[in-house]
């Protein structure tokens, strides 16, 4: 079923729409595709559109508030194994076409105060991060009843971009006032790109990509992010709430249950994907936390690859009543993995929407629903 | 406070001049050098890896407790060679084949090296053989194997493989860890160890390397 902003915000809001809603939030893994195809699914399935899933009609609205470098994507190596590129960070990037779908850093920008200092101005404000015609158009769309969505930058992973994560982790200690100055920086930028925005658009759902947690836990502690991220989280959803803004969601896999209480404080009310394979257990946290947060994602990945008995304990446990009537979008914690059969996949589907109260698949229709 | 828990203190705070003075201080005090590695700073990333498995320190606390380790270590090394101290134990680790994820494998390393064990770090996407031929150069007791996406981890079960292969099975102990690997999957590949938390992996290394 497609949901159109009202429904989706009221459901996450954790008030009843009549319909719980179920979801399918990255798609698959690199290389599912093919041991799907192998095993006579269609490429309805293959492409996810079969399942008929349910979605929301949404729109990233157009202001930039991350690094405006200059610089452009270069190939610099392309093999059958890998692709050496160069990015818009000026990083030299390595995928490894086998096994990721992420190219990741080989160098990094910044390691010093004066390193930053250099490239400080990739992210001060200028009118030119707000593209005006193209919100005229989401404005419309707005209208309609689409969700809008506002990407801010993670207040941890930008700088991570810039350092890496082992470099920012001792920059925490050893160079405060860079990380200070950094995120100072980017939430004045994004603060004035959201009011930009929220002139012509209202924002609905700001959304901020962290993936700052393994499954032994989060790689900051509570003080850090309390000292240092806490207040570029604040700024921005004080700005994005002037703007409308209601659902604040934060992407990080791994186990966040360590920070959670800090990042509430900030403003989050969205934890996703929810990975249980990292010990996030959504009916824990409801039972703990309450309303408090609404959850995506949530069931457990790795089942799907088990059989059946598997899929239906995980579905029965995570689909029941504590986790009903709104303030839940189930869905796979993450992108399907490879070793998943599609028969199982396919009655994860069946039961899942069965156990949730769906009707049976009738039509077609996917779009991810990772923010 | 003694000074070897002074040293121990200051260690898990991360202050590296600290630690080093302090070293320095025991040294001319006359405390055996082993004394000082073991009670001193060993004592302090023991406590700091305890922390960090109970999710009361994170990874930054880690890295600068584990700089201030290293400091001292750096200092005792000559007496510790004087004196003819052997390591606990060597452990070849790296992120395998295909993966060039390595934060969890350094956390890893740290705790290990927290744990007296010499640690060759092979880096990231390292294939079995490279696994299995870096144990065999360094007489290891140990290889450690870190895998974060579910597409790689099955190089693990080479590793195993290779390790047969080689004739080294029986004298080196294989662990796994990463975000996608379990204790099943370690057990149907035929690893001697999987723990969730780095801190675990360096007890279940001390245990192994004991044995």
């Amino acid at each position: 079923m497609i949901w159109n902003r009202e429904q989706y915000i009221a459901h996450c809001q954790f008030e009843y729409t009549g319909r719980e809603m179920f979801c399918e939030l990255f798609g698959p893994l690199v290389g599912l595709d093919a041991e799907w195809r192998a095993q006579g699914a269609s490429e309805k399935e293959i492409g996810m559109t079969a399942f008929d899933w349910d979605y929301v009609m949404r729109t990233s609205l157009s202001g930039s508030t991350g690094a405006h470098t200059g610089l452009k994507k270069v190939i610099l190596e392309d093999t059958p194994e890998y692709t050496i590129s160069r990015d818009t960070y000026g990083r030299k990037m390595k995928l490894i076409k086998s096994s990721a779908t992420l190219p990741l850093p080989m160098e990094h920008p910044v390691k010093t105060m004066d390193d930053w200092l250099k490239i400080k101005h990739w992210y001060t404000f200028s009118e030119n991060r707000v593209n005006r015609e193209a919100l005229l158009q989401q404005k419309a769309l707005y209208d309609k009843g689409y969700l809008t969505i506002f990407s801010v930058r993670g207040g941890f992973d930008e700088p991570r971009q810039l350092l890496g994560e082992e470099a920012l982790c001792y920059a925490f200690y050893d160079e405060p006032e860079m990380i200070e100055d950094m995120l100072t920086t980017m939430a004045d930028t994004a603060v004035k790109v959201i009011e930009r925005v929220g002139d012509i658009v209202p924002i609905d759902n700001l959304i901020i990509h962290e993936d700052m947690a393994g499954k032994s836990g989060p790689l900051l502690g509570p003080s850090i992010i309390s000292e240092f991220i806490a207040p570029y989280y604040k700024k921005v959803w004080a700005a994005a709430q002037a703007q409308g803004a209601k659902l604040f969601s934060q992407d990080s896999d791994g186990n966040m249950e360590a920070v959670i209480d800090v990042f509430l404080d900030a403003g989050v009310n969205c934890f996703y994907p929810c990975e249980p394979a990292a010990g996030m257990d959504m009916v824990q946290l409801r039972k703990k936390y309450g309303k408090q947060f609404y959850i995506k994602g949530g069931i457990d990945k790795h089942v799907l690859r088990r059989d059946k008995d598997a899929i239906r304990a995980e579905l029965e446990y995570k689909m029941a009543a504590p986790m009903l009537g709104g303030g839940t979008i189930f869905a796979l914690d993450h992108r399907i993995p490879n070793g998943v059969p599609i028969e199982n996949y396919r009655y994860y589907v069946k039961l899942g929407r069965e156990l949730l109260g769906l009707p049976p698949v009738s039509g077609e229709g996917w779009e991810r629903m990772a923010f | 406070m003694s000074i070897l828990n002074e040293i121990s203190e200051f260690l898990q705070k991360g202050r590296s001049p600290k630690v080093k003075e302090l070293v320095n201080q025991a040294i001319a005090d006359g405390i055996d050098a082993e004394k000082i590695l073991e009670e001193g700073l060993l004592s302090g990333m023991s406590v700091i890896g305890e922390k960090f498995k109970n999710n009361e320190v994170f990874v930054p606390e880690v890295l600068i407790a584990a700089r201030a380790m290293n400091a001292g270590v750096e200092i005792l090394k000559p007496y510790l060679k004087a004196a003819d101290v052997k390591n606990k134990g060597v452990a070849v680790i790296g992120t395998v084949k295909g993966d060039l994820h390595d934060i969890g494998k350094n956390i890893v390393k740290m705790m290990l090296e927290g744990k007296g064990i010499e640690v060759v770090d092979l880096g990231v996407d390292v294939s079995a053989e490279q696994f299995v031929a870096a144990a065999i150069e360094n007489k290891a007791n140990l290889i450690c194997c870190s895998a974060l996406l579910t597409t790689t981890m099955n190089e693990m079960q080479r590793v195993v493989e290779k390790a047969k292969e080689a004739g080294i099975r029986d004298q080196v102990k294989i662990l796994v860890g990463g975000a996608p690997v379990t204790q099943s999957f370690c057990d149907s590949i035929g690893a001697d160890c999987y723990t969730s938390d780095a801190s675990s992996c360096a007890d279940a290394a001390v245990a192994f390397c004991r044995a």
